[in-house]
């Protein structure tokens, strides 16, 4: 039979079970807005009769959540990231490429007044329209050019804004992992896995939580990030072998790895798609374009006339190379200052023929360009297309992924989520089994106090 | 599955934004009228309306070289109007100098005609354009066609302009169809007007008699010239409706392609608002609800 002190001992234990219960759901309030927050349940279990009735104790808070859950979560919001960083970048891009005016109608514009002149020839207004026409074609190409270099060195700039944050939050996995060593506080678990969704975000790191409670962060090729206590650092380099851009390290004491080309998701994953795949492919197109429509017309021009009758001159400064062929995209300076240089006449003719005119004109619809696939003012119009198509797919990888990201906060809500009502029932339940309890101890008590009294 | 309060907010905010989104997209649609205005929004439709856009360019310049054609070409016609109206005066002319009855008084009156004529001739052989050029010296266009002793000092090279994508069309008339070099049995116009000058001053009737054929050849080889020119305007003129009328197609196009339809726009917009309402309308609500 159990003693009435037994019975006291009962009562004081479960009332503390109680008052543990009513701190989990106050803590559990008092957190509904915390980001990361995993809501606690206390965990009460019946003590060993001994010997008919041995009460109850909490065990302990028991922190709700999944580590599968958590590393989909992870996996998920680093799809997100990449394709919201380099959709953002590329639609930029596009507006500023816009913004000066589509290439292709720039293209159009330059064969019309080509083909106006050759109406009038000896028209000194035409052939300045003309040589301005040309121009203007040429400065929209270093437009293009330096708008896609632009956005290549915004993208750099962006990768160290995000190397910065994400060795933040390697730092703060390191320190989580040494405080989750020495305690079995649950904020810290919640603090470690909030940092990892963050440089999931930033650069698609993955983590998994060893045995030994420990987490451990890796890049996708495998370098280490975060083991343990030890925590390694991104850091980036501009490297003349990738045109002064930054060249991205894991560095872990004496260790460099170069992981540039090991991100295929978070923020960082995006904005490399976009500085290393998606900008180059595109000055590529305008180098091709501005070295083929240079060439073409200036071998057209070369050979015809002058309204001085020499032949031999260049409309526009013939590039020697295709790399760099937009951004130094410029009409001769000899004829800008002198229009009459315009070769509108056939050799040997006189001033009034427009043969050389014509031949240029002619150049418009023929498909020279692009491998000889498409006209001129198709291809300058292709570039922009083409940076429409890739910014219209990343936007629709973001939609698809963030609607998979909502799917899960849902998932992550409905196991770790504090709902305030469920929080008010469970509280209201431990008060009044801690009143109960009260109660149970003050009859015990009465019950020992009236046997003293009969002593 | 446990749905917290926080859960229901952040669905019921989001169900806001979306439909604050579409309601601004659609508004943007009607306020601007393009439905299309970056690439990203439609690329397949922006790479073709900007194809469209570009062939109305290079119509557009078409367009201006052959109104600037018909322009020189008009200029044309009223020379050799005027060259075939002093021809057929200068004929009638060496028709009543050639008869026996005509005075030495009345052929020196002829005489002096027949030199204003050929100088109006000359005048008009030697129109010059609105930017200066001799519209008849073929490509030589800053020297007169005629000189003064009515020597041709052009080329018979003739301009042409591209009428439609890959199709040139002559614009101008050679001063060498004036000359005995226009084809066979052509002669030489101002030759014709100087031969009849001589043979008056001369006094020779016989003379004068014998440049009538001539004369007559010289006005039906001014006339051939002319017509050639109105071929000529006639084509261009059938070159310029048919970009007249690509152009409106592709107006059409482009407006099919990036164009709002406002109807369709302003009818969709009203649908958004609405759920932007009831999803307004939800959020309040569960926020409600949701109060402790």
């Amino acid at each position: 039979m159990s003693s009435l002190f037994g019975l006291l001992h009962l009562g004081s234990s479960a009332l503390g079970a109680q008052n543990a219960g009513i701190a989990v759901a106050s803590n559990n309030v008092a957190n509904v807005g915390t980001e990361g927050y995993s809501r606690q349940r206390i965990d009460l279990q019946s003590n060993r009769a001994s010997p008919l009735v041995g009460g109850v104790r909490a065990v302990g808070a028991e922190r709700m959540s999944s580590d599968l859950l958590a590393g989909r979560i992870r996996s998920n919001n680093s799809s997100v990231s990449i394709a919201d960083a380099f959709a953002g970048a590329l639609l930029d891009l596009e507006a500023q490429m816009t913004a000066s005016g589509d290439l292709g109608g720039k293209v159009a514009g330059f064969f019309a007044s080509i083909g106006e002149v050759s109406a009038a020839p000896t028209d000194v207004n035409m052939r300045e329209a003309a040589v301005r026409a040309a121009r203007a074609l040429a400065a929209g190409m270093q437009e293009q050019a330096a708008a896609v270099a632009d956005a290549r060195a915004q993208a750099n700039v962006r990768i160290r804004e995000s190397l910065a944050e994400a060795n933040q939050h390697i730092r703060e996995i390191a320190a989580a992992n040494r405080a989750a060593a020495q305690s079995d506080d649950p904020t810290i678990q919640d603090r470690r896995d909030l940092a990892s969704q963050r440089l999931a975000e930033l650069v698609g790191a993955s983590a998994r939580v060893d045995p030994d409670g420990q987490m451990r962060v890796t890049l996708p090729d495998g370098a280490v990030l975060v083991d343990g206590t030890r925590a390694a650092q991104l850091q980036s380099t501009p490297d003349q072998a990738l045109g002064g851009m930054d060249r991205i390290e894991v560095v872990d004491g004496n260790l460099r790895r170069d992981v540039t080309s090991s991100f295929d998701g978070g923020r960082v994953g995006g904005e490399l798609r976009m500085r290393d795949e998606a900008a180059p492919a595109a000055l590529a197109q305008l180098d091709q374009l501005a070295f083929d429509l240079s060439t073409r017309v200036n071998e057209v021009h070369r050979q015809n006339a002058g309204a001085d009758g020499v032949t031999g001159r260049d409309l526009f400064v013939q590039p020697t190379q295709v790399a760099g062929a937009a951004a130094a995209m410029a009409v001769d300076p000899a004829l800008l200052a002198d229009s009459s240089r315009l070769a509108t006449a056939a050799p040997g003719a006189g001033p009034g023929d427009n043969g050389g005119a014509l031949a240029m004109v002619g150049l418009a619809d023929q498909p020279l360009a692009d491998g000889g696939r498409r006209t001129f003012s198709d291809a300058g119009i292709e570039i922009g297309a083409g940076i429409g198509r890739s910014a219209a797919e990343a936007a629709s990888d973001s939609e698809f992924f963030s609607a998979q990201a909502q799917h899960l906060a849902g998932l992550r809500d409905s196991m770790s989520g504090v709902s305030l009502q469920e929080e008010m029932s469970n509280l209201s339940q431990f008060q009044h089994a801690a009143e109960a309890q009260l109660q149970f101890i003050s009859t015990v008590d009465q019950l020992l106090g009236s046997i003293i009294e009969g002593l | 599955m446990r749905i917290t309060e926080s859960r229901m907010i952040d669905l019921a905010g989001e169900a806001v934004n979306q439909g604050r989104a579409r309601v601004a997209r659609t508004g943007e649609q009607l306020s601007s009228g393009e439905r299309v205005s970056r690439p990203s929004q439609d690329p397949a439709a922006w790479a073709q309306a900007r194809r469209a856009e570009a062939a109305r360019t290079i119509g557009a310049g078409r367009s201006e070289a052959i109104a600037r054609a018909q322009e020189g070409l008009a200029l044309a016609d009223d020379a050799l109007a005027s060259i075939t109206e002093s021809l057929s005066r200068a004929r009638e002319l060496a028709t009543t100098a050639a008869t026996e009855s005509t005075t030495p008084d009345a052929l020196q009156a002829i005489l002096i005609e027949v030199r204003g004529l050929r100088g109006s001739a000359l005048a008009a052989a030697n129109t010059r354009s609105v930017d200066g050029e001799y519209i008849f010296s073929g490509s030589l266009t800053s020297t007169p066609a005629f000189a003064a002793d009515g020597t041709f000092q052009g080329d018979a090279t003739t301009r042409s302009v591209e009428a439609q994508a890959g199709l040139s069309q002559t614009v101008t008339i050679s001063g060498a169809s004036l000359t005995a070099s226009a084809g066979p049995g052509a002669v030489d116009v101002f030759g014709q007007l100087g031969a009849l000058e001589a043979a008056l001053v001369a006094g020779d009737r016989d003379a004068i008699a014998a440049t009538l054929d001539g004369l007559r050849a010289a006005g039906q080889q001014v006339s051939a010239a002319r017509a050639q020119g109105g071929a000529h305007s006639a084509e261009l003129t059938v070159a310029e409706d048919a970009q007249r009328t690509l152009d409106e197609s592709l107006v059409a196009l482009e407006s099919r392609l990036v164009g709002t339809d406002p109807i369709a726009a302003a009818t969709e917009l009203a649908q958004h608002s609405t759920a932007l309402s009831a999803a307004q309308t939800v959020a309040q609500r569960i926020i409600e609800l949701t109060r402790p």
